[in-house]
């Protein structure tokens, strides 16, 4: 007997320390599974493999792991494949994904598969490029990139800065050569260089090129890449008629001059018509080459050109395989260091141009950051903070000289500095 | 086995006061350490938020700087540039403030130290490009150096500042789980120990009850073999003071009831037997012989009982001590009558039985007779002087 009461009272305590022991762990299990799933799933959908987009994830997946989300990352075939995408979109949708963010492959064959993610309840974020949407009811609530063209006029000012280290006048710049690559954001990239380069070498030449896009330097930066693109064009054109209205004011009031204005008037024509044939040659001397979707395109391509062109001074790719292109012309040619070679994004191999001297210097955006911050506004999207419409992230301009500066190197290899 | 078993009972409440210390102390522990980490974690948000949003106050005030350059918004654009370099100084100083608090996540730290980087890299650009612009007055430039250079990097920098602030604040958030959960375990702790003194206290309880049940029962039992005891030692004791035949007290008991008074007392007593009482037992047997001596002896309690203490002595002598308010003159009387009454004839066992009777009455003075022995040969003399004398009288003790 007494052996079974000291058994009864082992007993009560063993019930006891279990009860215990099944409370904490049941509290355990349910504040582990929370935590996991504090947030929820945030999907985000790239444009293709490469290493840019590499990046990004990297980014979107730091930004997962600190505030506090899971994160799903897709990416599609190439930057044409858009069907890939919308899979990507109804997957989002049908795992209760709380946000999207996507680099959408088409400026409209997503919107519809967009729009009902966004009836879903789902926030729609874009990266690197944007939809074409109702600006005052969109479906995509902010975007995050970096301005194409403002990527070309970095382009052109560092070509520009490079020309004149070299020792010489940007009057001596004879050729410009361009090849673009083949997605949308090729053409702003151009006219950014083109149009920055020209007015750089009309300035010392003393002659003015229209601004291309007043509004965009009026805003200073702010929501410029905002009115980017289609938008940009259409101010441009306002401006443009801006200025025939202020002509048509001028002819209203000609009867008024005097002989010496008119004398004055008649110079200032004159030197107009000077200006404009200097503009011209200017202008005749950039070539735009045909648009290649690979570097072997882009090699040959460059080939093409030099041989069929004297005086080449500066070349310049719009992505990774023209800038790649470019420079393996120019090592089989052995006329590394006659033509300035700038480009665009930091694969490993353009770095290693960068290096041996080919490649002058080349456009960086920052993927980790778009990445990031991407994640960023969907989390502060779903806490139910608002976001701006518009984040520029910026380009940096890589060469041999900042090439291991700190903040480059962190754009270059994002997580081997976070780390 | 007893022994045993108080052994064991003791070592239950050994382990179950040690398991409660035990878990006393956790608890303070627990207490302690939640009551430390809640200050510890709202002192921590509160330094590294402190510290995040001065910087990015001032880089927003260094940003409005530099907006206003590039508008050309001020008079004297170096005086701005000097401002700038102030909040740069603020800068420095809240980064360093954040750095030095304690108990941040890796998380919090990497961000920080990125946005750190981009507002290093933003000062670098402003410092070399913007100041030579500033100088040569070149606003076209100076907005492009604003727009691709500064701009882009200040907003970053925000952004990475915001998120190192809601990265804290997750943190802070994880910390807070983890008091909640610390707290749970306290109070789960709390009710166990709870359960365990409560689970001690009806053990206990009902030990105790089943204790004094137990010894309730022994003191019955104890109660009960006393009373028997004392039932036993009555009838012991009274059969050495009685006579088994008449149940009259014998001379034991005469002897106990009136040695204390030879010394001191004044008293009447007298003895009485049969004159010539073997002749019944010789006639009718013994057995007739007890019941003629039972019938007398039951005669004289029922005649004499209130007068005086009757002992039946010998087999047919009966003592008589009269009680104190008895006189000398009264005892004669009495003893008159007691003569007459053992005188009288019984019926026993259907047979008419009469026999005379002689006796000695004695005025007993104080220290007349060292013991009771004594005094009863005085009585016993003096009765044998009437049986000799033809019995059937009553003679009186001479007074020495």
């Amino acid at each position: 007997m007494n052996r079974n009461k000291k058994k009864s009272v082992f007993r009560s305590f063993a019930a006891c320390a279990l009860s215990v022991a099944v409370l904490l762990s049941g509290g355990c299990g349910q504040k582990g599974q929370q935590q996991q799933q504090q947030g929820g799933t945030i999907y985000v959908i790239a444009k293709q493999q490469l290493s840019f987009w590499d990046d990004v994830k990297k980014g979107a997946e730091a930004a997962g792991r600190e505030l506090g989300y899971d994160i799903v990352y897709d990416a599609a075939t190439n930057d044409n494949d858009y069907a890939s995408q919308i899979a990507s979109i109804q997957r989002a949708v049908r795992d209760k994904a709380k946000a999207i963010v996507i680099a959408p492959n088409s400026q409209t064959d997503l919107n519809e598969a967009l729009q009902k993610a966004a009836e879903a309840g789902l926030k729609v974020i874009s990266i690197n490029s944007d939809i074409q949407q109702d600006s005052m009811n969109p479906i995509s609530l902010s975007l995050i990139n970096s301005s194409d063209r403002n990527g070309g006029v970095s382009a052109a000012r560092n070509a520009a800065k490079g020309w004149r280290d070299k020792g010489k006048n940007l009057d001596e710049i004879g050729k410009v050569a361009i090849i673009g690559h083949t997605a949308s954001t090729a053409q702003d990239r151009i006219e950014g260089f083109t149009d920055t380069l020209k007015r750089s070498i009309g300035n010392t030449m003393g002659v003015q090129f229209p601004e291309a896009n007043p509004y965009a330097a009026m805003m200073g930066g702010g929501d410029a890449a905002a009115y980017g693109g289609d938008d940009a064009a259409a101010y441009g054109g306002d401006a443009a008629a801006a200025e025939g209205d202020a002509a048509a004011g001028e002819e209203a009031q000609e009867p008024e001059l005097t002989d010496a204005e008119r004398e004055a008037m008649a110079k200032d024509q004159e030197k107009e018509a000077a200006d404009e044939r200097i503009r011209k040659n200017i202008e005749k001397n950039f070539i735009i080459g045909n648009q290649c979707s690979d570097r072997e395109q882009a090699k040959a391509e460059a080939k093409n050109i030099i041989a069929s062109n004297e005086n080449i001074s500066i070349m310049f790719g719009t992505n990774t395989v023209t800038t790649l292109g470019i420079c393996d012309a120019i090592n089989e040619l052995g006329i590394s260091g006659k033509i300035l070679v700038v480009g665009f994004n930091s694969d490993e191999e353009e770095l290693n141009y960068i290096r041996s001297g080919i490649l002058y210097g080349v456009v960086v955006q920052n993927p980790y950051v778009m990445g990031y911050v991407g994640v960023k506004f969907a989390a502060d999207l779903i806490g139910g903070t608002q976001v701006t419409h518009h984040l520029d992230t910026g380009v940096t301009f890589v060469t041999a000289n900042n090439m291991n500066d700190e903040f480059v190197q962190l754009i270059l290899y994002p997580e081997a500095v976070n780390k | 086995m007893a022994k045993n078993k108080k052994k064991s009972t003791s070592t239950g409440y050994i382990f179950a006061a040690i398991l409660v210390t035990i878990m006393y102390i956790l608890n303070t522990l627990l207490v302690e350490s939640i009551y430390r980490n809640n200050t510890n974690t709202s002192r921590t948000t509160q330094q590294a938020t402190r510290a995040l949003n001065m910087i990015n106050s001032q880089l927003a005030e260094v940003n409005k700087n530099t907006v206003g350059l590039a508008a050309n918004l001020f008079d004297n654009p170096l005086e701005i540039i000097s401002d700038t370099e102030r909040f740069y100084a603020n800068i420095n100083a809240a980064e360093k403030q954040f750095e030095s608090v304690e108990g941040l996540s890796d998380a919090a730290s990497n961000r920080f130290q990125y946005a750190k980087q981009v507002i290093a890299t933003f000062r670098t650009r402003l410092e070399s490009l913007g100041t030579s612009q500033v100088e040569s007055g070149d606003q076209n430039s100076m907005s492009e150096t604003l727009k691709q250079d500064l701009y882009p990097l200040q907003v970053t920098a925000s952004e990475m500042i915001t998120a190192t602030i809601a990265i804290v604040g997750k943190d802070t958030g994880v910390l807070q789980r983890q008091n909640a959960i610390k707290a749970y375990i306290l109070m789960t702790l709390m009710l166990v120990i709870w359960l365990v003194s409560m689970l001690a206290i009806w053990l206990f309880a009902r030990r105790a009850k089943k204790a004094r049940a137990e010894l309730e029962e022994r003191e019955m039992r104890l109660a009960e073999v006393d009373a028997k005891l004392k039932n036993t030692r009555q009838k012991a004791s009274d059969l050495a003071v009685t006579n088994v035949l008449t149940g009259m007290k014998n001379r034991y008991a005469l002897d106990n009831d009136i040695s204390d008074r030879l010394e001191t007392g004044r008293f009447q007593i007298a003895v009485f037997d049969m004159d010539n009482f073997r002749s019944i037992n010789d006639t009718y047997g013994y057995d007739f012989g007890d019941e003629y001596l039972a019938a007398v002896a039951e005669k004289l309690k029922e005649e004499f009982g209130d007068v005086a203490e009757i002992y039946n002595i010998t087999g047919n002598e009966f003592c008589f001590v009269f009680n104190k308010n008895i006189s000398e003159s009264q005892a004669v009387g009495i003893a008159q009558n007691i003569q007459r009454v053992m005188s009288s004839p019984f019926e026993v066992l259907n047979l008419n039985v009469q026999l005379p009777c002689s006796g000695a009455v004695y005025h007993y003075l104080p220290g007349d007779c060292l013991n009771v022995n004594s005094l009863l040969v005085k009585l016993d003399t003096a009765m044998r002087n009437a049986k000799m004398n033809g019995g059937n009288m009553i003679n009186n003790v001479m007074n020495m």
